[in-house]
């Protein structure tokens, strides 16, 4: 209906404080990746760095290089994304399944069992401890297990697979499935949205996580990307771990190219997936 | 026994995820005793000392505990004025938005920075408040001041780049709750000659507060736990006057004083205050006669 109308000063107002606030998240975006891939003299000479005036792949050249430990920290990043998600996808979707099942006995305990714990933790000490008591430390295994599943998208699945028709396992049983079969015959190949988006979520934070990694990892070479990144930038402690110059304007031009490294992957990925995130995976979450 | 039996492959589907919350989420829990002991690695839960309310009494009388603690308060207070309404007015916006080439296209950005770490976002913002090298140095030339070491400045930091990071992503669960209006609602108002500013406040606006309770109410659940990863990678010393939180302190005293009981009793002190906060919330929302959360 309102198609029609022509653009009033309401719609003008709604407009451009949505094309405002989408510049004011790219900007920050945007210069990072002119710098990354700016000569050195287009970047010294440039005041603003907005406007992409030259092409170098000398700091990706070097990165990949493994100067700082980059090329491994990204090697063992994608190792940790990919076990962890394999892990917390079986743990949660299995659970999620078997919790949506309303007739199942004893489901509303085991289901406050799950819920309890998003509102109550123990805190980081014992965490910490219980890690280092299972011998974790130093190993993969600190960095998918401790938060392999998350309640909320154990919950996210669970109504996913609740708003599925019954009448589908029920004509899976007549042919003689058992519940196993129909999970992996039936329902996960209907259940695409749901996986997705929710692998990526779990891939998300793994690929994100420095905190597990500064808590539990204490040799370099294990280090994920982002610890290296905080090291690097944040800390500012390049000379010390890394064994080359802060100084010169090209350690900037460095640090945004591992920048690039760090986020690109997730972006290349996340729209793809956007269109997953529909009502009732969403609006699931929060209703229970 | 029977159903049990009918059943079976569901509880066998059920046990390795119930084995993993009995151990990392339930074992940990039995470490509130930590608190009430002088905890060591080497003596383990079974055989440090108690020392009943040592390390609460000494957590009390210490300053920057105190300091962590009101500064959480405020700026969780801040934040709920700011980072709680303004994903619901952007997702108004998007959902006046009809042309929808544009409107995916700003979804796409918006939510864009949710997926970037905290790490990588303050990377990015140390890198651009710069007072020599970054858009700030060009932009205020020799008057750039260093905003991230300003305590004064370090509170509106966090708001402004958690808005820039999550405001957008926020919108999705309340857009998701206006796709699931129907476009009767807003015919029939439209026929009773509702304008539009009428119909985002009596249909739109109706439509998800079920779902703007449910988010008030989870949020005030994690106030006192919100932002570590945020802080921790933006603060500094200079700023801790303004910018240390419960949980960066309780990860400073744990890790590099290893005062683990000490750390242990400010965890739980936070996670009580959660509790209750969160209950209070769901009753106030169920004293209104509205669904609370359970």
């Amino acid at each position: 209906m309102s198609i029609q109308k022509r653009f009033s000063m309401a719609d003008i107002f709604i407009y451009l404080m949505l094309a405002v606030g989408s510049l004011l998240i790219l900007i920050p975006l945007w210069r990072i990746l002119v710098i990354s891939f700016s000569s050195q003299e287009v970047y010294l000479t440039d005041t603003y760095n907005l406007i992409p005036k030259s092409f170098s792949l000398t700091e990706y050249k070097r990165a990949f290089g493994n100067i700082g430990g980059i090329a491994n920290a990204l090697f063992k990043t994608v190792q940790i994304t990919a076990l962890g998600t394999a892990l917390s996808m079986i743990l949660t979707s299995l659970g999620a399944y078997a919790l949506s099942k309303s007739d199942l006995p004893g489901r509303n305990i085991i289901f406050r069992f799950l819920i309890f714990t998003m509102f109550f933790s123990g805190g980081l000490v014992p965490f910490y401890v219980l890690v280092r008591n299972l011998n974790l430390i130093d190993t993969i295994w600190a960095l998918v297990l401790p938060t392999a599943v998350s309640t909320y998208n154990l919950i996210i699945m669970k109504n996913y697979f609740s708003s599925l028709p019954p009448s589908l396992e029920e004509a899976a049983k007549i042919d003689g499935y058992n519940d196993i079969q129909i999970l992996f015959k039936i329902i996960i190949p209907i259940s695409a949205p749901v996986f997705a988006a929710v692998s990526l979520f779990y891939g998300v934070a793994l690929w994100n996580d420095y905190f597990l990694a500064t808590l539990f990892i204490n040799s370099n070479d294990r280090f994920p990307l982002q610890v290296i990144l905080r090291q690097m930038i944040i800390q500012d402690m390049v000379t010390a771990e890394v064994g080359i110059s802060t100084t010169g304007s090209n350690m900037e031009q460095f640090k945004m190219a591992c920048i690039v490294i760090g986020m690109v992957p997730v972006l290349l990925i996340y729209p793809f997936v956007q269109k997953y995130f529909t009502k009732g995976i969403m609006l699931g979450a929060v209703k229970e | 026994m029977k159903q049990i039996a009918k059943y079976k492959y569901f509880y066998f589907m059920l046990i390795p995820v119930l084995i993993w919350y009995a151990i990392f989420c339930y074992v940990p829990m039995y470490g509130v005793v930590m608190a009430f002991q002088d905890f060591t690695m080497s003596k383990g839960f079974f055989h440090s000392p108690f020392v009943g309310l040592k390390h609460f009494e000494a957590l009390f009388a210490e300053e920057d505990f105190w300091r962590a603690f009101w500064n959480t308060i405020i700026i969780a207070l801040y934040r709920l004025v700011t980072a709680f309404p303004i994903p619901i007015m952007i997702a108004l916006l998007l959902n006046e938005v009809r042309h929808l080439k544009f409107r995916k296209s700003v979804q796409t950005i918006i939510y864009l920075p949710h997926f970037i770490s905290w790490v990588i976002v303050a990377s990015i913002f140390i890198t651009f408040f710069n007072p020599e090298s970054g858009l700030i140095a060009a932009i205020f030339k020799d008057n750039a001041q260093d905003i991230l070491t300003n305590p004064e400045l370090f509170r509106h930091v966090l708001i402004s780049t958690d808005l820039w990071k999550e405001a957008g992503f926020g919108t999705v669960i309340y857009i998701a709750a206006m796709a699931g209006i129907s476009s009767e609602q807003y015919e029939a108002a439209t026929i009773d000659g509702a304008g539009r500013w009428a119909l985002v406040r009596h249909v739109t606006l109706p439509g998800i507060s079920g779902v703007i309770l449910i988010m008030f109410i989870l949020t005030i659940g994690k106030i006192l736990g919100w932002g570590f990863d945020q802080v921790y990678n933006f603060y500094n010393p200079l700023v801790y006057s303004t910018g240390d939180i419960l949980d960066t302190y309780i990860f400073r005293t744990a890790l590099s004083d290893s005062k683990f009981s000490f750390a242990a009793a400010a965890g739980i002190l936070k996670s009580l205050i959660c509790v209750v906060l969160l209950v209070g919330a769901n009753r106030m929302a169920k004293a209104m006669g509205r669904e609370g959360i359970y």
